[in-house]
């Protein structure tokens, strides 16, 4: 732009905005921006953004070796996968749409329900749908006794419990 | 609830409102619908207790009751405790009306508190009661020692001393892994078990009615005989089982076994297992028995029970198809007080180790390990070596 110079770049600004631009740089940009407005506007902006970002809380500094730990441990669990061959796909597809036909006429062509009211499954255990979030790997399991146990573990305590479901 | 003569509860906590809060009503009234005894011969203390996320939902004649809470106790005895059975009775001639939670795998010494947590579903026909609608107790609690204390009304005390056996051979086994090998090698035993664990295929079993089911829902069930695992060390040999099966359901397995050992067994559990068609194979649990068959040397006995069970695949909840089923015995107690379980060793060599849940004990050393790292999981092993001779019980 004749006149005024040409407009420095926004990292121009954001640096002079925090005030890590050197000293030339500096002297330069305040020429241009007692002549340019829009420029003016510009800093002011970053200005602004910097005072709003300021307040922020420190962050913390990461535990490198206990994500590198976990990280491991997580693939590790990854169980491994054989790849589907392309041709099965579609056939899978209607194979599982069948599968969900023949069910869903199963299930309501007989005037049946899917989730029959709990007065209905008396000493069933909660489905595992229905378990708190703490309780990871919820699992349902017959007795001795020919009963029902479901096996969760608490996640937040790190403990294990064992319901058993009694006949009268 | 019935407590047996001298044992009268010593302390009846009907969950009190927290006083630093001001909770609403139906809330209150929550926690109050639910009392926790302590028979006078347990030394735990009831601390605190919080059932405030229950619901009590009347439908039809009955109340459906969602039990969700914790309690937390302190133990007060000398012995440190290794599991404790919780009875929750909300109508004890009801289906559904009678339950027990089980923590196995603690370790907790004298006075230090602990939480145990509770979610279960449960019935009692209306009307209410006029005091709590759900009474738990502590049941059954197991010392380090094995010994016991508590009424055991639910009979769960001979499955506490053998999930602490089982805890104790777990144990053994990763401490021996650090000892030989380091940090590598209990890393690496670690990492084998989380792998199990995240790859094991898992059942949602439900009760489908009393048998023989398969036969009556269609003309399709057949009788397949069971694949029996044999261990060399058992007291008990399997000899010959088969169960009634069709596409969705079966019956209890029919399994014949004898006595092999030198003395009497008392009390045993049989592992049970299916597979389908692709050759994954999935823990049942446990194969019912009817009464409680105590077994002389030599003699023989068929497993039966009416139970009927219906199979689906946990996650997508797809029937599963069986195609195979077998059997292993997992623990036995005899009548001299000793309890055997199957050797770790053994459980690879069959393969059994990736069928059935690991153990509550590699289940909670698996988190340390996940959590924590290999480092804080040879502490824990190291604290909880076996004594040496001499040296006074922890």
């Amino acid at each position: 732009m004749r006149g005024i110079g040409r407009h420095p770049s926004e990292r121009t600004l954001s640096l002079l905005a925090g005030g890590d631009l050197g000293a030339g740089a500096r002297w330069l940009a305040a020429r241009h921006l007692e002549r340019c407005p829009q420029c003016g506007e510009s800093l002011a902006a970053f200005v602004r953004d910097r005072a709003e970002l300021r307040p922020g809380p420190p962050v913390a500094e990461p535990d490198f070796g206990a994500l590198a730990h976990r990280a491991r441990v997580e693939a590790e669990q990854v169980p491994r996968r054989t790849p589907l061959r392309s041709g099965w796909l579609p056939k899978g597809a209607a194979a599982a749409g069948l599968a969900a036909v023949a069910l869903a006429i199963f299930l309501f062509g007989r005037g049946g329900n899917p989730d029959p009211p709990a007065t209905a499954r008396t000493g069933a255990p909660p489905p595992a749908s229905r378990l708190p979030l703490a309780y990871r790997g919820a699992e349902t399991q017959v007795t001795a006794g020919g009963g029902l146990s479901v096996r969760a573990f608490h996640a937040a305590s790190g403990t294990l419990t064992v319901t058993e479901y009694y006949a009268p | 609830m019935r407590i047996p003569a001298g044992s009268t509860p010593r302390l009846a906590l009907a969950a009190l409102l927290a006083c630093h809060a001001a909770p609403a009503q139906s809330e209150a009234n929550r926690q109050l619908e639910v009392a926790v005894e302590v028979p006078e011969d347990v030394p735990l203390r009831a601390v605190s207790s919080d059932f405030s996320a229950s619901e009590f939902e009347p439908r039809g004649g009955a109340l459906v009751i969602e039990l969700a809470g914790s309690i937390r106790f302190r133990h007060e005895g000398p012995v440190a405790v290794r599991a404790v059975t919780l009875a929750v009775d909300a109508h004890e001639r009801m289906l559904g009306g009678r339950a027990g939670v089980a923590a196995p795998s603690l370790h907790v010494p004298r006075g230090e508190e602990f939480e145990i947590h509770l979610h279960l579903r449960m019935l009692r026909p209306l009307p209410r009661p006029p005091g709590p609608v759900v009474r738990v107790a502590a049941d059954a609690v197991l010392f380090d020692t094995l010994a016991s204390a508590g009424p055991d009304r639910l009979g769960s005390l001979p499955k506490m001393k053998a999930r602490e056996m089982e805890a104790r051979r777990d144990r053994a086994y990763f401490l021996a892994r650090w000892q030989s090998g380091g940090r590598k090698a209990l890393a690496e035993a670690m990492q084998a078990s989380l792998r199990r664990q995240s790859a094991r295929p898992r059942l949602d079993v439900r009760l489908a009615g009393d048998g023989p089911a398969t036969a009556a829902a269609n003309g399709t069930a057949r009788r397949i005989q069971l694949a029996l695992v044999q261990q060399a060390d058992a007291p008990l040999v399997l000899e010959h089982g088969t169960a009634l099966v069709t596409a969705t359901a079966t019956d209890a397995p029919r399994i014949l076994l004898q006595n092999r050992a030198g003395a009497a067994v008392r009390e045993f559990e049989l592992g049970w297992l299916v597979g389908d068609r692709y050759g994954r194979v999935y823990s049942v649990g446990a194969a019912p028995l009817e009464g409680s068959p105590g077994l002389g040397p030599g003699e023989r006995f068929e497993t039966r029970s009416d139970g009927s069970f219906e199979l689906r695949r946990s996650g997508d909840g797809a029937p599963l198809k069986i195609d195979s089923m077998s059997a292993y015995l997992r623990s036995a107690h005899m009548a001299d007080g000793r309890v055997w379980v199957p050797a770790r060793e053994a459980l690879e060599q069959s393969r059994l180790l990736e069928a059935i849940p690991v153990s509550a004990e590699e289940r909670r050393l698996a988190e340390i390990y996940r959590s924590r790292g290999p480092d804080a999981l040879a502490d824990e092993l190291s604290r909880l070596a076996p004594p040496r001779p001499g040296t006074a019980p922890r």
